[in-house]
């Protein structure tokens, strides 16, 4: 009785995850993706209110994907139709070009040819501004331009990010160019960095040109003169097939050409990173400024942070991984219970997996599953697969050979050992190993966020790129409840399913 | 009934458990198989429902090599007993006492019916005990609920091994009495295993004396006690 039951609601659960995977992820016409920091999300949001003002597509963001290489294969495996990208980053991180090309328009003429011929992908028009490296001192240092650093190498007291100071096209090859050597430089982290010079304690760091931090800190960039940097310029990046798809895409997005320069980019930056605006509202209040959407329409209303969502997309996530985890790793604890060689290796391998990083572990899955919530999903079903194979072992493993031998003496067959002895012995145990699994894979899918699997990671990915506590805790503590709650349950359904039997047995040990 | 032929174990690499024991019983009739601890009587028991397989040797359980039958099926005809009762922890009285008529496949009202009948049989009303668990029951009631599972299929034989060696002297006592009452009642043949030399002489119709695996005498209760083999048996006999 108890036993059906049970099977009765995991099935009823299966459906209802499977029945909850179409609305919670249904697919609209464009899916615009974009990197983690906030200048990339801006123009995710102007793009996707044009089209949105312009057209009657649906469009879907996919806030702060990992970074360059998510964006990337996303876009080659069709995930999603558009995203942000910088020439500079499409000549060297994905081209691997090393050849250095300082004139923006022959840059942008390379990039959308060899684009165009080998991953059938177009480059729009950019935007108009260069988010390159730049040299940033504090407002009242005399140097104005780079090759003026020479002159006040004695005064200056440098902070680089670590990238910076390793990257050929940072500070070696920087100084190789302008030919000086600084004697203090140190390595620090960005946000630091800016830290650091507002107090006084350093007064030159690396920046990017157009970021917003540099007014909030009162900042001057210095001129790239003798042109070190190569060109940065932003540009829609469009898989082809959907521009053939729906042609008023490309007429939306045209007004975008040349709309931004570097000092407007880092007006808006200012506004969503220093002022904590919200990128629809900036972008909104841009497109209307320029005249290409309507005032009236009301877009600050949406909630922040739609927990409700988020949270039927974690528990989602969490369970179907979990599910899967369970279906593999149970048989595979019963295969190594009875074949005792195998043991070690599984467990190893299992216990190898549990210790990749997370988000390398998704990083791998990219390449195989592409983004979204499959990679994210086969992420967490291999973080499940260690507690739960060792716990089934263990269990298996636990029962009195005493017992084993009393049901093979009556002649029962090994199958039916396993499912009517081995198994209700050890489900407590192995119930503990799924417990295990839930609640690690409930942390770890705050992570899916990063390839745009959403998820209660959503305002932490989003919080962390814009420095935005409240933000980040909005994920965290309903993330971590959740994990509270689901353990709470199935503490309660592990009590269910243990055999009564077993439950009378060990209240009278206890006594 | 049952005949025993020159049986022998060898464990790799090169550990003699039983080496050579040959004994037959008639129908009704308990071997009780004694000696001390490490001697081969659990191999020798487990050779017989084939839990082990022997390394030489003839069983024959009604005129037929069990040897050459399914090693299932010849488990499933043949009861088996253990220290504890071995019963299911998490398993029912009913349930554990129906394990070998449900693996044959009876029918519901025919278990059903069979259950009641083995609890009247060892003094237990089923009223009382048949939904407990096992954790709800005495040493005692557990080894009788063990009895009982073993007699459920109505074998032709019943192997016990050490059954009542981890109960308190009174139940001890008690239990071999209905032992002795139940063996009127069934008239099953039985091997029984036992360290306790006054138990086998109680239970036993005849007597499998062992040392290091080997037979030292193998008679009647009279016969070992009034003419011992050797300087071994005398002993064995008089010191336990
Ligand atoms: N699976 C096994 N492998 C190797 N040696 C065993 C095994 N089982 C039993 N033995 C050995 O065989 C001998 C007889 O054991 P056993 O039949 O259990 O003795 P008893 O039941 O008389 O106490 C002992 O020396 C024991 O160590
Ligand atoms: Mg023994």
């Amino acid at each position: 009785m108890r036993k059906s039951h049970c099977i009765l609601i995991f099935c009823l659960l299966t459906l209802l995850g499977i029945f909850s995977f179409f609305t919670l992820y249904s697919r609209s016409d464009i899916r615009i993706a974009s990197k983690r920091f906030p200048e990339s999300r801006l123009l995710l949001e102007i793009m996707a209110q044009l089209i949105e003002e312009k057209t009657d597509l649906t469009v879907e963001r996919k806030n702060g994907l990992g970074g360059t290489l998510i964006c990337f294969q996303a876009l080659i495996h069709g995930e999603i139709d558009i995203y942000p990208e910088y020439t500079g980053t499409g000549w060297t991180a994905i081209l691997k070009q090393e050849e250095k090309i300082t004139d923006p328009e022959v840059i942008y003429d390379k990039v959308k040819k060899a684009f165009s011929e080998k991953y059938d992908l177009e480059w729009l028009s950019p935007f108009g501004f260069n988010n390159t490296y730049a040299l940033a001192v504090p407002a009242d240092f005399p140097a104005k331009k780079a090759s003026d650093l020479e002159k006040y190498k004695e005064e200056i007291q440098a902070g680089f990010t670590h990238e910076f100071l390793k990257r050929p096209d940072g500070y070696p090859g920087l100084a190789q160019h302008y030919g000086f050597s600084l004697s203090d430089v140190k390595g620090l982290d960005h946000g630091l960095a800016y830290l650091a010079i507002s107090q006084g304690e350093i007064n030159l760091i690396d920046a990017y040109s157009t970021d917003g931090k540099i007014a909030k800190y009162k900042l001057k960039i210095l001129k790239d003169d003798k042109a070190f940097f190569p060109p940065y310029y932003a540009a829609p990046l469009v898989n082809k097939k959907t521009l053939q798809k729906y042609p008023q895409l490309r007429e939306a997005l045209k007004p975008l050409a040349n709309i931004l320069d570097d000092e407007k980019m880092t007006q808006l930056n200012y506004l969503v990173e220093v002022e904590k605006q919200s990128f629809s509202q900036v972008a909104q209040q841009f497109l209307t400024k320029e005249g290409l959407a309507e005032k009236n329409s009301d877009i600050s209303s949406a909630p922040k942070v739609d927990l409700l969502r988020l949270t039927r997309q974690h528990l989602y996530l969490t369970f179907m991984a979990t599910t899967l985890s369970i279906l593999v790793a149970v048989p595979l604890g019963l295969l190594i219970s009875k074949f005792s060689w195998l043991a070690a290796f599984i467990l190893g391998v299992c216990g190898v997996i549990q210790t990749i990083p997370s988000l390398a572990i998704l990083g791998f899955m990219i390449p195989i599953f592409g983004i979204g919530i499959q990679p994210a999903i086969a992420a967490l079903f291999l973080y499940g697969l260690l507690p739960i194979v060792r716990n089934t072992y263990t269990g298996i493993q636990g029962v009195s050979g005493e017992l084993k031998e009393a049901a093979l003496g009556m002649g029962m067959t090994s199958w039916q050992i396993m499912f009517y002895l081995e198994l209700p012995l050890a489900t407590k145990i192995i119930m503990a190993g799924i417990r295990t699994a839930v609640v690690i894979n409930i942390g770890t899918a705050t992570l899916a966020a990063f390839i745009g699997a959403g998820g209660l990671g959503e305002p932490i990915v989003t919080g962390l790129s814009l420095n935005d506590n409240d933000l980040i805790l909005w994920g965290a503590i309903p993330a971590a409840i959740l994990a509270l709650v689901v353990d709470f349950a199935l503490a309660r359904i592990e009590n269910f399913i243990e055999p009564t039997g077993l439950q009378i047995d060990r209240t009278q040990k206890k006594s | 009934m049952i005949s025993v032929q020159n049986l022998r174990k060898v464990f790799s690499p090169n550990i003699v458990a039983v080496d050579d024991i040959s004994f037959s019983l008639k129908e009704g009739e308990t071997l009780c198989l004694i000696g001390t601890s490490g001697c081969g009587k659990t191999t020798t028991l487990k050779m017989l429902n084939r839990i082990l397989e022997p390394s030489s040797g003839e069983i024959h359980l009604l005129g037929k090599n069990i040897l050459e039958q399914d090693r299932i099926e010849v488990r499933r005809r043949i009861g088996y007993v253990i220290q504890r009762g071995g019963l299911f922890p998490h398993w029912t009285v009913a349930q554990n006492i129906s394990l070998v008529p449900r693996l044959l496949k009876w029918s519901p009202e025919k278990i059903k019916s069979r259950v009641e009948e083995m609890l009247n049989l060892v003094d237990l009303s089923p009223v009382e005990y048949i939904d407990r668990y096992p954790a709800q029951l005495s040493g005692g009631q557990q080894q009788r609920i063990g009895i009982a599972r073993a007699l459920a299929a109505d074998p032709p034989v019943v192997l016990f091994d050490e059954p009542f060696s981890a109960l308190d002297p009174i139940t001890r006592k008690q239990i071999q009495e209905e032992f002795l009452a139940l063996k009127k009642k069934v008239h099953k043949t039985s091997v029984f295993v036992t360290h306790d030399v006054r138990e086998a002489f109680l239970l036993g119709d005849k007597i499998l004396l062992m040392k290091q695996g080997k037979m030292e005498q193998y008679g009647t209760p009279e016969e070992l006690q009034n003419s011992p083999a050797n300087e071994f048996v005398r002993n064995f006999i008089q010191n336990h």
